[in-house]
């Protein structure tokens, strides 16, 4: 594989949680560098840190110490206006359980991130058609999240991920409140993407099998990043 | 975008129609007073505007007793001696004096109660029933006139069928009147209400006849025109000193009223303040209790979607537009209200003109409504609404996002 520019950078990223009188470090330390157009995913046990540090690189949330860049940009120091608009532009986001707007439909689902970017309107229709057609669900764009299967659930969530064609794709769990049969599908349209798209994509898996997909494989263990589990 | 955040409100309200509706009660309860009350008030002007037209402006009006509404229950009388002295004091010019009283009419084998008025139709009081009554309202026929004692002017809905009676009245008819034979001289044009357009006239002479007693010694009302040129206020308060000094009576004792055209729309806009105020005061304090109802929903609304704020926020919505979607929710769910009260408020409204028409027959009482009543309305209920929500809607926009996403 060819050697890409660094997008993403975690130097000495510390996060700490205050519980009263305890203190939960929640990453001690982390170091990690993707690059562009790289397919990582990140193992590790529950309570390790994978989501907190995907919340810290997907700008929802900023280190306690250290420092986090994206494409050149140090968002430690953002504030949330900004972060909001790295997070609305670059970032999109797939999670565990699905996190579609219940009231929406599939399509308007797919259009909030547009919406949220003041695309035009017949713009938004356009890409919300296309992306429906790519994750083979154009037959259901007007039915609401209750009335989808979760893995094509799933599918309108990477769809809307996709809405914005960010930099970045961050999934967390994406397989993991699905069967193998839609986990795999799901797994396939993240390959497709970064094969034909080559965009850089960030996963977290407890499934081997899954992370066996990507093109690199790091473990996190107590906030740090090991050698091997 | 705005339509889109919108649709967004629209959807959640209608997810949760039932507690939308619920919310909106204490709103559309303000709006509904406000309208009706609004709404009657306007028409109950208009009504007094259009008489004062009809009578001009250059009347005065005496009846017995201390006040307008108070005429019949009190023990003092006005008559013909009052009059005279009356059109004898400086400045007026004539003077018309009537009485009325509820009486059985037939007409071929039907019967029914209507209101006989007779009026004092010597030559002045005969030139201002003229200027009053006909020019403006005589539709067939002619007026009566002084030694018209066997006949009767009639109003429009005595042309009509199935209104007074079965069968409608033509010109030359004879009907009865306690007992007496009339024949009709003429019909008054349509006035829009039932009491004037019932109503039966007669001559003095008439009504001494059928009622058995004199109306030149019990007036029920005055009306006195005053000279061009002349000050009414000052011809009112002249009027009011000769008729004290005839009776034997101190200032502030009088047993009658005297008002100019001007006094007496000013008595009904006091007692239309009077109104307005008692209901507007009672509207705030539901418009207060909606807001707050309006509010309570807006924070059950921020909480149970705790987790939706998150997953806006990782879609990249700012503060401003979680804000402001929900603000727009909350400002739907008030001129949402708005629109209800708005349709409920004129409905009764319109309901109170008809049933008066249909029931009591006074001309004050009718719908009025204008574009401006609605939109102040509706833009008044969507502004509590909207500043109900505010609170809820700043606490939506200021959540984090970690935390948003992680609520169950
Ligand atoms: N908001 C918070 N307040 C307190 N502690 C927190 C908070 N968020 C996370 N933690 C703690 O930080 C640690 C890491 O949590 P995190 O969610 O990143 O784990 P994870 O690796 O994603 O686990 P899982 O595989 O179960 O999803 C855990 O010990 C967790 O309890
Ligand atoms: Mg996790």
């Amino acid at each position: 594989m060819k050697k890409n520019k660094v997008i993403i950078k975690l130097k000495d990223v510390w996060k700490t949680y205050t519980m009263g009188e305890n203190k939960v470090h929640a990453l001690r330390g982390l170091n990690l560098e993707v690059a562009e157009g790289e397919f990582l995913s990140i193992m590790g046990p529950s309570g390790s840190g994978k989501s907190t540090a995907m919340n810290m690189i997907g700008c929802l949330d900023i280190p306690s110490k250290g420092s986090i860049s994206l494409d050149g940009t140090d968002i430690a120091s953002l504030a949330e206006s900004d972060l909001a608009q790295i997070r609305g532009q670059r970032i999109g986001f797939i999670f565990q359980k699905f996190n579609l707007i219940n009231t929406l439909t599939a399509k308007e689902n797919i259009m909030l991130p547009m919406v949220f970017q003041g695309y035009p309107e017949n713009k938004r229709h356009e890409q919300a058609e296309r992306l429906l057609r790519l994750v083979d669900l154009h037959d259901r764009m007007d039915h609401r999240p209750n009335e989808l299967s979760g893995g094509q659930q799933q599918r309108v969530a990477i769809a809307r991920a996709l809405a914005v064609s960010p930099q970045v794709i961050l999934a967390d769990e994406p397989t993991g409140n699905l069967d193998s049969k839609s986990g795999g599908s799901v797994i396939d349209f993240l390959k497709k993407l970064h094969k034909e798209k080559g965009t850089t994509i960030v996963m977290v898996t407890h499934d081997a099998n899954v992370a066996k997909h990507a093109d690199r494989r790091e473990y996190l263990k107590d906030g740090q990043i090991v050698k091997k589990l | 975008m705005m339509k889109d955040y919108v649709k967004i409100a629209f959807e959640n309200l209608r997810h949760r129609k039932m507690r939308a509706y619920l919310t909106m009660i204490g709103i559309f309860i303000g709006i509904t007073a406000v309208v009706a009350i609004v709404s009657l008030g306007q028409g109950l002007g208009v009504a007094v505007d259009e008489q004062m037209a009809t009578l001009g402006t250059d009347k005065i009006f005496v009846t017995p007793g201390t006040s307008l509404i108070g005429a019949a229950s009190t023990a003092a009388n006005l008559t013909e001696r009052d009059r005279r002295i009356i059109d004898r004091a400086s400045g007026v010019e004539d003077s018309l004096a009537f009485g009325f009283q509820s009486a059985k009419i037939e007409f071929k084998d039907d019967e029914a109660y209507v209101i006989v008025m007779a009026m004092t139709l010597d030559e002045g009081g005969e030139k201002l029933f003229k200027e009053v009554w006909g020019e403006t309202y005589l539709m067939d026929g002619r007026l009566i006139e002084d030694g018209d004692n066997s006949k009767a002017y009639l109003t429009y809905d005595y042309t009509r069928e199935d209104k007074v009676f079965s069968k409608s009245v033509k010109l030359y008819d004879n009907i009865v009147i306690n007992g007496h034979s009339f024949e009709v001289v003429g019909f008054q044009d349509k006035v829009g209400n039932s009491g004037d357009d019932q109503t039966v006239y007669i001559t003095s002479e008439a009504y001494e006849r059928i009622f058995d007693k004199r109306l030149e010694d019990n007036y029920m009302q005055m009306i006195v025109r005053v000279k061009e040129g002349a000050d009414m206020t000052a011809v009112a308060e002249g009027v009011k000193k000769d008729l004290r000094s005839d009776r034997g009576l101190d200032e502030g004792d009088e047993d009658f009223t005297i008002q100019t055209a001007e006094e007496l729309i000013a008595s009904f806009n006091e007692i239309l303040l009077i109104v307005n105020v008692v209901i507007v005061g009672i509207a705030s304090i539901s418009l207060i209790i909606g807001g707050i109802g309006i509010m309570n929903t807006m924070y059950t609304a921020v909480v149970e979607r705790t987790n939706e704020i998150g997953i806006m926020k990782a879609i990249g919505a700012r503060n401003g537009d979680i804000l402001f979607i929900f603000l727009i929710e909350s400002g739907m769910l008030g001129l949402v209200g708005g629109i209800i009260g708005v349709a409920i408020g004129l409905g009764i409204s319109k309901t109170v003109e008809i049933g008066n028409t249909l029931v009591l027959g006074t001309p004050y009482l009718r719908a009025w409504w204008s574009w401006e009543l609605i939109a102040a309305a509706l833009a008044f209920s969507f502004i509590v609404g909207t500043l109900s929500g505010l609170a809820p809607a700043y606490q939506a926009s200021k959540a984090q996002p970690v935390e948003a996403l992680r609520y169950e």
